[in-house]
Order: structure tokens, then C-alpha cells, then sequence
């Protein structure tokens, strides 16, 4: 027993030793992700991101400042992202943080706002995130995606349709914004909700397939999301459905051939390769690779030597960009913190994603 | 020190919660999973009742605790009917029931969206807006929950529920009316949850259905049975090793490959170790 204790201690002082350290001053970026509980597969990705985006911060001669990154595990729960935040802002005192979905966003920012502390949050239902100017939100933004998916129907003269979604936060948004576009595009719908926890599903596709519409808007997470799927691919439904975002996450894309995904950018082959994805779901780590770069060139841009590093300036220079490129595309930079990629539409087809 | 005061309210809101089950797990012996309904009451009225209607912190508590006992009287006249495992499942069921009216009951909940903006208490006119100004706050509630619970398991009453736990049957037919005796204390043990509940919404500033799911009253179940059953101390002790283990481990230096995973491990080898050693829960008095 000793022995194990002293082999794990060894192995431990061993990882703090090999910490890389180097003569510049430090920014700290303390990043939140669910590393355990129900959404800890979409998360493995994103910490991969993180630590190559650091390195490649790292590594980088012209950078002025060395990159440090805290990751910590919330695991999607409001009180764990609270000791979370208040870790990150009292006792490792980072200089920015990142937070994963929208309602571990809305904690955060109000640490944000209390510290000044520069914030990043990757999710696209902003309410209550946006709250000053230390707060930003790194992805494609719900208002965006919402007028693409209601395009998307009028486009494809689609007469009638119905919202297949998950209770949760992100699908009252989505309803929030596409009830007044269907009403003006006069596209008649139903909406289904159901549960993340529910399992049986046959009450749920039996209305669907009663209700006969042109085309069926599905969100979920997984597992659920993949059950219905699977249901709809049998009743040879899967080509009417469209999937806000979805794709990102499913355990398996073959049941979903033949159907359209419109929202943000999927990782590409070669940045899956870049930050050594093995079998992990890539969801959204391109984005939280972006986002770390971002807080990266964000903090060079503004560098001042023998200047106290000032989080106000970094977040007015910030604000005063209106672009920037990243390897999930162009993002455009608001005025309210909104910084967003374009909405690209996808068909699914043998397993693969063809851009439309 | 920050961190700890925050840590700190957070152990206070739990221990308070702790009390409160071991009021009828431990004293009186109801195999109750139904807590988290209780808790989620209390924040959501909380939380409605202030950023809807402007209303003072302890007016929504008082508001609160009128709805926990209307709740409590309605399900305990329901689960006075069930014993042992069979209180656990329809208790379960209670929680299952209020999280879904937390979920769908939108134009009231807000359904996942949550309620933000929560705010911070005020007395006197003197807002309770600083970390230490709330723990104090949550410190007093602690204590004064902590009293009553010594009042109770001191008092013939508290000797009554003991009765109850033990031989209900017995107890009935010593003269005791223990149905009413049961319904008393799940209410008085509901309006604290619901205080507990009140106190975690205005601190964290947001709730959302998901922190009231059965999984939390699984949480709360571990809390006194590591503490121990039917023991104060160990209620509170459950809440602070429950609450921060996981914190400790934060500062292990565990690498971040596999620090969430291993983390889990360990703190569920910690529980693993107390049941073993401790079956009874660390300052346990009496097995279920």
C-alpha cells in the first residue's frame, strides 16, 4: 500500500515538474467543461482542443505572452459551475474563462461581471449571458440558425412541419424564434416535445407520422436524439428531417442519411487529425479551439510592454473588431459580444456531410 | 478564502437539507426519496416570487414554506400509506412528478429556460449581497435548524418518532397516534427543505428543473447515510465530506486527460470505504 501511495505521489510530482516554464508573462485561461455526467462525450473533444490550442499559442515564437489553461469539470450542474467560477476568479485568478452551453454561461457571467474577467461562452441561446462588455459568446447564435432552418422550409417549399425537440433551454429558444417566422412564411406546425430522460418513443412517432408534414425539425441530445432517429430512419422519415446543430453529437451519422443538418461548422478531417481525435465525438471542439485562439490573439493584440495586463482594454478591443478567421470559418464580432460564424447547411449522405 | 465562503454557504444549504431528511429517514424511519420536490419548491417559489413580484427574500420563504405544506399534507396523507420500500418509490415518484411540473409547467417555470436574476436577500432595508454577509445568513439558518433538530430528537416527541421507527405498530398500540405524528414531521421536514431551497436559489441567482431531479434526493440520501441515520452531527459532517471531497480532489494535480474520471473514482472509493468500516455512517445510530 505504501509503495502505491509513493509510486502515485512520485508520478504526480513528476507531471507538476514537467509544467513548461518560460521567462513571459503568464495569461491564465481557466476553461469549464462537463467533463463528467450526461454530456461528458461532447466534452472530450473540446478539452483536446483546449490543450492543442494552448500549445499552438505556446509554441508560436511572436507570441509576448506565455498561455496557461485550468480546466475544470462542472459536470453541467449550476452549483458545480458556481465553485467553478468562483475557483477560477478567487484562487488560480485567470485572466479569462470559458464556459460550455448556455445556462453554465449565465453563472459565469454574472463572475464576469463582478471580477472583470473576460468570459467565452459556447452555446447559441444568449439570454442572460451577454451582460456587459467582459462577456462574450463564441459560435453560430440562435437568431441566426433560426432564420436558416425557416429559409430552409420556405425554400424547399415546404407547406408543413413539426418541431420534434428535447425540453430543455436551447429548443424554447429555438421555438421562441421560429414560431413568428412560420406564421410569416405561412408554413403550418406542430410542435412535440419530449423528454431527455424518456426512453419509449412510439406515442411520439405514431403523432408524427399522423401529422403528415412536409418536414420535421429534430433536436436532441444524445441518446435520446439517436432512439428517434433510428425510429424515423425505420418509418423511412429520416428525409424529411432537419437537425439544428444535432449532427454535432450523434453517436452514429449512418441514421441520418438522407436527412439535413443547418448550423454551425463541423470539424473538418484535418483539424479532428490536428488535435489527435481518436474515437471521440468532435462536437464543437472547433469552436472552443477558436475560442482559446481568439483569447489568444485578443491578448497579443493588445500587448504593451511593462504594462499591467488591463481586461477592460482587451475586451474594448474586442469589441471593436468586426471580424476574425478561424478553423470553423469567417466570424463576424457584434456589438453585444455576439461573435458568430455563418450557418452552413449540410445533407447527410452515405455516413458523410456534403455542404449545400 | 473566497472559494471557502462559497464552499462554505454551499455546505450550510446542504447540511440544512441533511437535517431535514434525517428528520424523517433517521428519526422517524420513512424511507423518503422525495426531498429534491421539497428543495425545487422552495427555490422556484423563491425565485417567482421575487423577480415576478419585487417580494422581500423572507416573504417568498414564508411564501414557500405555505406551499411545501400544502404540498406535504396533500402526499403525506398519500405516502402514510406505504412502508419501507414502497415509501421510497412513491416518494421517488413525487420528485419525478414535481420535476416534470418544473420542466413543462412553462408559463410559471419557465420551464428549462430557468429563472436568472434571482436576487440577493435584504434585511432592515441592508442587502445580503457580499459571500460573507450570505454565509452568516446560511450559518444562522444552519444552527437554528441544527437546534431544532437537537429540540425535536430530545423531546417526547422526538422519543415518539424513535417509537414509531422502531415497532410503528407497537407504538399505535401504546396510544401513540403516529399517523398524525409522521404527517408532522414531513411537513415541518418539507418547510426546511423548502428554506434550504429558498437559500440556494437567492445565492446562486439561477435554477433551472434540472438541480431538482431524483438524483438529488439520491445525493441527500448519501449525505446521511455516510453522516450516519438519525444523528445531527452526522448529518452535517455527511453534507461536508460529500460537498468537499470532490473540491479537494480539484487540487490533487490529477492530469486533465483523466482528472474528471479518476475523480469520480476516487470520490466513490471514499463512500465505498466509510460504508465498510462505518456501516452504520460515521456517527450513525441505528441501521436501516
Amino acid at each position: 500500500m505504501k509503495k502505491f501511495l509513493v509510486s502515485i505521489l512520485a508520478a504526480l510530482s513528476l507531471v507538476a515538474c514537467s509544467e513548461e516554464k518560460s521567462d513571459k508573462p503568464v495569461i491564465k485561461i481557466g476553461v469549464s467543461l462537463p467533463l463528467s455526467g450526461n454530456m461528458q462525450s461532447v466534452a472530450a473533444a473540446s478539452r483536446k482542443a483546449v490543450q492543442t490550442a494552448i500549445k499552438d499559442a505556446n509554441t508560436n515564437p511572436d507570441n509576448h505572452y506565455h498561455y496557461e489553461v485550468v480546466i475544470e469539470d462542472d459536470a453541467m450542474q449550476p452549483q458545480k459551475a458556481q465553485l467553478v467560477a468562483n475557483k477560477f476568479t478567487t484562487l488560480d485568478k485567470v485572466n479569462a474563462f470559458v464556459s460550455f452551453t448556455s445556462s453554465q454561461g449565465r453563472i459565469f457571467s454574472s463572475f464576469a461581471d463582478k471580477y472583470e474577467t473576460l468570459h467565452f461562452n459556447c452555446a447559441f441561446g444568449n439570454e442572460g449571458v451577454l451582460t456587459s462588455k467582459y462577456n462574450f459568446q463564441m459560435f453560430t447564435q440562435i437568431d441566426t440558425e433560426v432564420k436558416a432552418l425557416a429559409d430552409f422550409l420556405k425554400d424547399n417549399n415546404k407547406k408543413s412541419v413539426t418541431l420534434l425537440f428535447v425540453n430543455r433551454v436551447t429548443s424554447e429558444e429555438l421555438v421562441k424564434g421560429l414560431e413568428p417566422l412560420l406564421k410569416k412564411y405561412n408554413i403550418k406546425y406542430n410542435i412535440e416535445y419530449f423528454n431527455q430522460t424518456d426512453r419509449d418513443f412510439a406515442l411520439l412517432i405514431e403523432r408524427v407520422k399522423k401529422q403528415n408534414n412536409d418536414a420535421i425539425v429534430l433536436y436532441g441530445l444524445e441518446p435520446t436524439v439517436s432512439i428517434i432517429g433510428k425510429s424515423l430512419y425505420a418509418d423511412n422519415l429520416i428525409d424529411r428531417v432537419l437537425m439544428p446543430d444535432v449532427i454535432q453529437f450523434v453517436s452514429d451519422i449512418n441514421l441520418y442519411n438522407g436527412a439535413y443538418n443547418i448550423g454551425s461548422a463541423v470539424a473538418t478531417d484535418e483539424f479532428k487529425k490536428h488535435i489527435n481525435l481518436d474515437k471521440e465525438n468532435p462536437a464543437f471542439s472547433n469552436y472552443m479551439y477558436d475560442i482559446i485562439s481568439f483569447i489568444v490573439s485578443a491578448y497579443e493584440n493588445t500587448y504593451t510592454p511593462d504594462t499591467p495586463i488591463n481586461n477592460s482594454d482587451v475586451a474594448d478591443y474586442v469589441l471593436s473588431q468586426k471580424n476574425w478567421d478561424g478553423v470553423a470559418g469567417k466570424y463576424n464580432i457584434s456589438e453585444n459580444g455576439a461573435i458568430e460564424t455563418d450557418v452552413i447547411s449540410y445533407k447527410i449522405e452515405n455516413g458523410k456531410l456534403t455542404k449545400k | 478564502m473566497e472559494y471557502l465562503i462559497n464552499l462554505g454557504i454551499l455546505f450550510c444549504i446542504y447540511g440544512v437539507l441533511a437535517l431535514s431528511l434525517n428528520m424523517v429517514v433517521g428519526m422517524t424511519g420513512l424511507l423518503s426519496l422525495g426531498h429534491a420536490a421539497f428543495f425545487g419548491i422552495g427555490a422556484y417559489a423563491t425565485a417567482i416570487v421575487m423577480t415576478e413580484f419585487g417580494v422581500n427574500f423572507f416573504v417568498s420563504l414564508l411564501i414557500g414554506a405555505i406551499i411545501n405544506i400544502a404540498v406535504a399534507y396533500l402526499v403525506g396523507k398519500i405516502l402514510s400509506r406505504f412502508r419501507g420500500g414502497y415509501y421510497a418509490i412513491v416518494s421517488a415518484g413525487l420528485a419525478i412528478i414535481v420535476y416534470s411540473l418544473l420542466l413543462n409547467w412553462k408559463d410559471l417555470t419557465t420551464g428549462p429556460l430557468g429563472i436568472f436574476g434571482i436576487p440577493k436577500p435584504s434585511l432592515f432595508g441592508m442587502a445580503i449581497d457580499s459571500n460573507s454577509a450570505f454565509f452568516v445568513l446560511s450559518l444562522i439558518v444552519l444552527a437554528l435548524i441544527f437546534a431544532l433538530y437537537r429540540y425535536i430528537d430530545k423531546s417526547s416527541y422526538g422519543r415518539c418518532l424513535k417509537a414509531i421507527r422502531e415497532d410503528e405498530q407497537l407504538a399505535t398500540v401504546m396510544g401513540y397516534p403516529a399517523q398524525r405524528m409522521k404527517t408532522v414531521i414531513f411537513l415541518l421536514s418539507a418547510v426546511i427543505a423548502g428554506i434550504a431551497g429558498a437559500l440556494f436559489a437567492s445565492y446562486i441567482a439561477f435554477i433551472d428543473p434540472s438541480t431538482f431531479q431524483v438524483h438529488e434526493s439520491i445525493f441527500l440520501f448519501t449525505i446521511i447515510i455516510i453522516g450516519g441515520l438519525a444523528s445531527s452531527v452526522g448529518s452535517i459532517v455527511g453534507a461536508l465530506i460529500l460537498l468537499s471531497l470532490p473540491e479537494i480532489l480539484r487540487f490533487v494535480g490529477l492530469p486533465y486527460e483523466t482528472a474528471a474520471q479518476l475523480q469520480q473514482i476516487i470520490y466513490g472509493l471514499a463512500l465505498i470505504l466509510i460504508m465498510v468500516y462505518k456501516p452504520r455512517g460515521l456517527f450513525g445510530k441505528y441501521r436501516m
